[in-house]
């Protein structure tokens, strides 16, 4: 019965090839560790974003933002599940995917043949900064005024054309609900089918090159009589099951901070955005969202504010230009030298130091601290370029090693 | 990993900072327990005789306090101000434009007042009102300096002036910073002797050291609640009344987050849930991987 | 990859089992998605009882008051009509109100809790339109009893809102649950007195 219909499907719908090519007969290395969990567990944070953000979707009100969300929070049957899962998925979405890209850099997977796939995720990463932005305007809080109202005036910084730009965007003289409506549509509509395309190239181009692994080796170099790589396993059903166990724990911290602390101590939701939005008032402190601000410290650290808008930028781009830059062939940190082993050491301790003096009123020391951070970001990339020269590498070997 | 672990760390004691808020003087835990029905009933009880007058909470049902606080539909009615429904929000008494005559500004909604400021802000801030003649209302607020509110609850307080101690100790640092003034002026001056500036220096160690003194005195008052002396008496001891705040921002305390009892209680149940899942997931992915380890 | 030596039966008991608690988890997940779509406390507390006096309404008097959205009918019915009543149980489709349109407290003769007082929403059970009172014989047509009738497909009630046979409509106007607070002489549509 099933098998006949498949045979009709199969005929009409490459169901069981898609199926094949993607999970039953896709070769993933056998040695995945606990870093390479993190990309299953962004797509189920993206699942749970979308799922619970058109529900909310149902019950918000762009007309009277602040009233409608406390609506869903009080008066919409347990809508408050709802959108502390939208709100603590934000926070999430970004947990893992910093971790994510981390796993990528350790491990070298941008590293040639992987150039695409990193560059998609790259897109995916700023278009998620996107999303986060403009959802955060939307509870129409006190914070989320400000924190949008700081960075549209950003693109007031921009020579010539600023001012005329950010009235442009907010298509008001303020920020106003003229502006949270235009952020409404981009949030909900535009920005995740955008961010749903990107994740579809992203895994077809994966799965075109095939997964690096914590080794950094090419396991398609090796393959047996039927085409096999030897040191690959299918990916369903051994990593689906292994994916499960990770995607259980993700939960139960996730799920812990849903129900036992939705605010997070006031970082996943900020205190004054209980109170709504008064563009008469500015409140005593404006920080950004806590994964906004490394890229927030770098903005202050330069004196200038368009000098700082464009540091702020060019961190990103110059992420996207990581496979170009780190000229080593060695692709795992396994084997890769003392030298970068260090470097990226400082590189995580700057970025963390940039995060946390983004929450933390600016005294002379932070300011100075920031600079230094800011400077040793871009050095990193600077130095990855001229690394090969020196580095001492270990000799990678021809199989994957059993950790 | 290792680097995860000595980030979160490093993390830690901000977080500790961001979630104590500013320091308040006076600075006393609210401690409030939001399962004490007892004391959530009296808490909505005092707000509706109290607060309600000028301040709504548009957000929250009488309906649902009642729920949630297990009132009867008496008692639930006799918080309703005026010709409300049991379904209706929490309005409050005043007209918004005649308030905005009388206070200068229109009082603010309380729904969720205790997310934006805290449990233990509304408890100091309610203990804070001092007799000061040159504000509006006669009082004047050291949690909330020229605060714009009068005492609404001096019936229960009686009224309180800042404690001996405490005004020794102002008196101190106020002092203190204008001798630190002349002071610094006189090193600044360049016709001052090379030995008045060393005096002088001198003398600026000795009047922080005393300013430090000072506030590290005020803090202490602050901490054991003796910053201020009723003169005159309410209609509660000062225990009663503190008693009774607690009580009201307990009932705020539920109302800026009232599902906060009820997320505990399924949080368990999806935690619990869960560690089934994870012991099953677990044994699975042994179960399928014994292949692998095979080969 | 050798297939030998596995345990089939333990592993499909462990497939079994973590699909199977796997799915409750996700019914538990659905939950709040699902019940987010009842009436929000907002839409219930719009849809609470309704009040109306009902001491200044006259003999043969028709009033309508908006109950969750919906006209409802408050008729006082006198003599002459409850006894056409009577007259139009042979034209009618459902005399003894056996559908359920009705509390069980309404499910008599006159639909009613009190005879003289009609309680009914004002909605055509064949396609929503809304009735309206011809309440004299004959003010409809010569063998018309009394009644009402919906202009949009001529579906005919009689004054107990009880649907004629062939037409449009095949079931009785519904009545809403309410009490009647002779006391205060209320009538409180959307409250259960369950008597």
């Amino acid at each position: 019965m099933l098998k006949s219909f498949m045979t009709w499907l199969d005929a009409r719908f490459p169901a069981t090839k898609v199926w094949n090519e993607h999970l039953a007969e896709y070769y993933a290395p056998k040695n995945f560790n606990f870093w390479y969990f993190f990309g299953s567990l962004a797509l189920l944070v993206l699942v749970n974003q979308l799922l619970t953000g058109i529900w909310l979707t149902m019950f918000y009100s762009p007309s009277e933002p602040f009233a409608s969300v406390e609506y869903i929070m009080r008066d919409v049957d347990m809508g408050w599940i709802i959108r502390y899962l939208h709100s603590t998925g934000a926070s999430a979405f970004f947990v893992v995917v910093y971790l994510h890209m981390f796993r990528g850099i350790i491990y070298g997977s941008y590293k040639k043949p992987r150039e695409l796939v990193w560059i998609f995720g790259m897109i995916i990463f700023v278009l998620l900064m996107a999303e986060a932005f403009m959802g955060y305007l939307l509870p129409w809080g006190q914070m989320s005024f400000w924190g949008a109202q700081v960075i549209v005036n950003l693109f007031s910084t921009i020579p010539v054309v600023g001012g005329d730009l950010v009235e442009w965007i907010r298509g008001d003289f303020t920020l106003s609900l003229a502006t949270l409506n235009r952020f409404f549509a981009l949030h909900v509509v535009a920005v995740p089918l955008a961010l749903v395309a990107m994740v579809f190239l992203h895994i077809v181009a994966l799965h075109k090159v095939g997964s690096n692994n914590p080794d950094g080796v090419e396991i398609k170099e090796k393959k047996d009589e039927n085409g096999i790589p030897l040191d690959g396993i299918p990916f369903h059903p051994y990593y689906t099951v292994k994916d499960i166990v990770g995607v259980v724990v993700f939960l139960m911290i996730f799920l812990a901070i849903v129900f036992f602390a939705p605010d997070f101590g006031g970082y996943f939701l900020e205190r004054p955005n209980f109170e709504p939005a008064n563009p008469l008032k500015t409140p005593a402190h404006i920080a950004p969202v806590w994964y906004f601000t490394p890229f927030y410290t770098m903005l202050r650290a330069v004196p200038d504010p368009f000098g700082g808008f464009l540091v702020m930028a060019a961190a990103i781009v110059i992420l996207f230009l990581l496979p170009w830059l780190d000229r080593q062939k060695v692709k795992s940190i396994r084997y890769r030298g003392l030298s970068f082993k260090l470097l990226l050491a400082v590189f995580v301790i700057a970025f963390v130091i940039l995060g946390v003096l983004g929450v933390i009123p600016v005294t002379e020391f932070t300011k100075w601290l920031g600079r230094i951070c800011t400077v040793y970001y871009f050095f990193f990339f600077v130095a990855l370029w001229f690394l090969p020269k020196f580095e001492k590498t270990k000799p990678v070997p021809e199989r994957v090693t059993d950790k | 990993m290792k680097k995860l672990i000595s980030a979160i760390l490093f993390l830690l004691p901000v977080a500790a900072l961001a979630a104590g808020g500013g320091t308040t003087h006076p600075n006393q835990k609210a401690n409030i327990n939001y399962s004490d029905k007892a004391s959530l009933q009296n808490g909505a009880k005092l707000y509706a005789n109290y607060c309600q007058g000028c301040h709504s909470m548009q957000y929250v049902r009488y309906s649902r306090i009642a729920q949630d606080l297990d009132l009867t539909e008496e008692e639930a009615e006799q918080l309703i101000l005026g010709e409300g429904k049991l379904g209706d929000t929490m309005d409050k008494a005043m007209d918004p434009d005649l308030a905005k005559k009388w206070f200068g500004v229109n009082p603010l909604d309380l729904s969720l007042a205790a997310r934006v400021r805290g449990n233990d802000w509304l408890y100091n801030y309610l203990r804070a009102f001092y007799i000061d003649k040159s504000r509006p209302f006669d009082v004047n607020n050291t949690v909330f300096p020229g605060v714009g509110m009068p005492h609404i609850l001096a019936d229960l307080q009686g009224l309180q002036v800042k404690s001996d101690e405490l005004l020794a100790a102002e008196e101190v640092i106020s002092m203190g910073k204008a001798r630190m003034d002349e002071l610094k002026a006189a090193i600044k001056d360049p016709e001052s002797s090379a030995e008045a500036v060393a005096k002088a220096e001198e003398g600026v160690a000795l009047i922080e050291e005393e300013i430090h003194d000072a506030q590290l005195e005020i803090a202490r008052l602050s901490r054991e609640g003796k910053m201020f002396t009723i003169v005159e008496e309410g209609e509660m001891t000062p225990e009663e009344y503190d008693h009774a705040v607690r009580d009201l921002v307990a009932f705020m305390a539920y109302t800026a987050n009232p599902v906060k009892l009820k997320s505990k209680a399924i949080g368990l149940w999806v935690m619990l849930f869960l560690l089934i899942l994870l012991v099953l997931a677990y044994f699975l992915k042994k179960e399928f991987w014994k292949d692998i380890k095979k080969k | 990859m050798s297939n030998q030596g596995v345990n089939k039966g333990r592993r499909n008991l462990l497939i079994g089992a973590t699909s199977a608690v796997g799915a409750v988890g996700v019914i538990g997940a659905a939950v709040p998605f699902v019940r987010s779509w009842a009436p929000s406390a907002k839409a219930q507390s719009a849809g609470a009882p309704v009040e109306q006096e009902y001491s200044k309404l006259e003999v043969g008097q028709q009033i309508t008051v908006e109950w969750r959205g919906k006209p409802v009918w408050i008729i006082r019915r006198d003599k002459k009509m409850l006894s056409s009543i009577t007259k139009s149980e042979e034209f009618v489709a459902d005399p003894a109100s056996e559908a359920e349109q009705q509390p069980e407290y309404c499910k008599n003769e006159y639909r009613s809790v009190d005879p003289e007082i009609f309680v009914a929403i004002g909605i055509c059970t064949h396609l929503g339109c809304s009735p309206k009172l011809f309440a004299d014989p004959g003010s409809l047509e010569n063998e018309w009893l009394g009644g009402f009738y919906c202009p949009c497909h001529g579906s005919k009630f009689d004054l107990a809102g009880r649907v004629y046979s062939g037409v449009p409509a095949n079931a009785n106007l519904e009545v809403p649950p309410y009490i009647i607070d002779t006391a205060s002489k209320t009538i409180i549509v959307g409250e259960d007195g369950g008597a």
